[in-house]
């Protein structure tokens, strides 16, 4: 049975001077058994253009920046709004988080999440591949935080009754 | 102070009320929708962007667009960390949207919303230090946010680090969004100007403040002449900020600047 998913995609624009536009995560939230949970699949940037030391730090931190920004989302979100609609506001400037939109799928939201993550940025591909494979040879406890390669994961619970944050990508320059 | 190539056009913004260029809008999402909203703007043979705000129709207790403005300029004339401002009277917008809106200059290639750097021990020791050192030397705008009243910084939106990487000395905080301050909501009306109060700021500024910068920034604030506090505010066209509102302003600046060194020395450590 197909399942309603809301998504957003985080860009990098590494100047407000152009137009140059990367998308760089996919934010899915959606259900999982009878909690709601927030699934992330990212990677770093890869701007052509050179961008500040701030910039390619807050890139390098950015599975912790999403996650930080996510829980004080969950905290302070309208009653109405959902979780990815208040972060797309907090996020407005060269990291930003686009209007979610919603998807069915029958599939479980790691699935779709990875789907959407290769569909919409680039060279995603080769990134699920490394997560899939890291996630074959590990056994995920119920919070763990990983580094293999340059291939991130995250994966914890979210003080509170229903939330759970998840998010995996590639960090650059991790090692194993 | 902004990057060396753009002192020139800071300066005309000051000079100027409103923008004689023509701006159209740049993207699709507005920003922060849920509030009074806003988006980025661009204008034909101008390089750099701009943002436009407010969307929502504001109430006369409400002139944001004057309000922005109005603390721009102050902060010009003591060069303290906001951009400049110029007011933009909106055709052809929507029915339900705003006409009497500004425009806020983006002064950097490179804006990231505080929030994103507050937990420092996420980045490298080279960036730490810069954004300590950054932060320490915007105590003097500090003591313009308790001038104007500002209501809240301590939120993840309303300061942005901005950065050029063709010129990395050029990294500097911006304080943004001065909307809702000033007698926003006529709470300087019948002396309530005489009420400051601190301003909710991140732990990251409160351990950065020095409180001899902002006792200079407060004392700068003071010596701004009567007159000179009443001719920046004088000039806001009526239907942005009527008289009223207007005497209530200038009231409210010229009063408050003499109470702030006492209270920087009472709550201030």
């Amino acid at each position: 049975m197909d399942v309603e998913y809301k998504y957003a995609l985080l860009r990098h624009r590494p100047s407000l001077y152009l137009n140059e536009t990367e998308n760089i995560a996919v934010l899915v939230e959606g259900p999982v058994g009878e909690r709601q949970v927030i699934f992330l699949v990212g990677c770093t940037p890869h701007p052509s253009v050179s961008v500040s030391e701030i910039s390619e730090s807050i890139g390098r931190s950015m599975p912790e920046i999403l996650e930080s920004l996510i829980r004080d989302a969950i905290r302070s979100k309208k009653p109405q709004d959902d979780v990815l609609t208040s972060l797309a506001q907090s996020m407005s400037w060269n990291y930003s988080v686009s209007e979610p939109a919603s998807v069915r799928d029958s599939g479980p939201i790691s699935a779709v999440a990875f789907k959407l993550f290769s569909q919409y940025v680039a060279g995603a591909d080769q990134l699920v591949e490394n997560y899939e494979e890291a996630t074959r040879r590990q056994v995920r406890p119920a919070e763990t935080k990983i580094r293999m390669g340059d291939t991130f994961l995250t994966l914890l619970p979210v003080p509170g009754p229903e939330l759970t944050v998840r998010s995996a990508g590639r960090a650059a320059g991790a090692s194993d | 102070m902004p990057p060396e190539h753009l002192a020139s056009i800071c300066k005309e913004w000051r000079r100027q009320l409103f923008t004689d260029r023509e701006w159209v809008r740049t993207e699709e999402k507005p920003i922060s929708p849920g509030e009074a909203g806003g988006y980025r703007v661009a204008s034909a043979e101008f390089p750099f962007s701009a943002y436009l705000k407010p969307l929502r129709v504001c109430e006369l207790h409400e002139p944001r667009a004057a309000n922005e403005k109005i603390v721009a300029d102050i902060a010009s004339d003591l060069k303290l960390s906001v951009p400049p401002v110029l007011l933009y009277r909106r055709q052809n917008q929507p029915s339900n949207e705003e006409v009497r809106c500004c425009i806020s200059l983006v002064v950097y290639p490179e804006h990231h919303e505080w929030g994103q750097i507050w937990n420092l021990s996420l980045f490298p020791q080279s960036v730490q230090l810069l954004v300590r050192d950054a932060l320490s030397s915007y105590s003097k705008t500090f003591a313009l946010d308790l001038l104007i009243g500002q209501t809240d910084r301590n939120n993840q939106r309303n300061v942005v680090l901005g950065a050029d990487a063709a010129s990395p000395p050029n990294t500097e905080f911006l304080f943004l969004d001065h909307a809702m301050s000033l007698n926003y909501g006529n709470r300087w009306d019948n002396m309530g100007w005489k009420k400051v109060e601190m301003v909710p700021i991140p732990d990251i500024l409160k351990s950065s403040l020095r409180k001899d910068l902002v006792l200079d920034g407060a004392d700068q604030l003071a010596d701004l002449a009567d007159a000179h506090v009443q001719d920046i505010v004088e000039r806001i066209p009526e239907d942005y900020m009527a008289s009223a509102h207007r005497a209530a302003v200038i009231a409210g600046l010229n009063g408050r600047k003499h109470l702030l060194r006492q209270f920087v020395e009472q709550h201030l450590i």
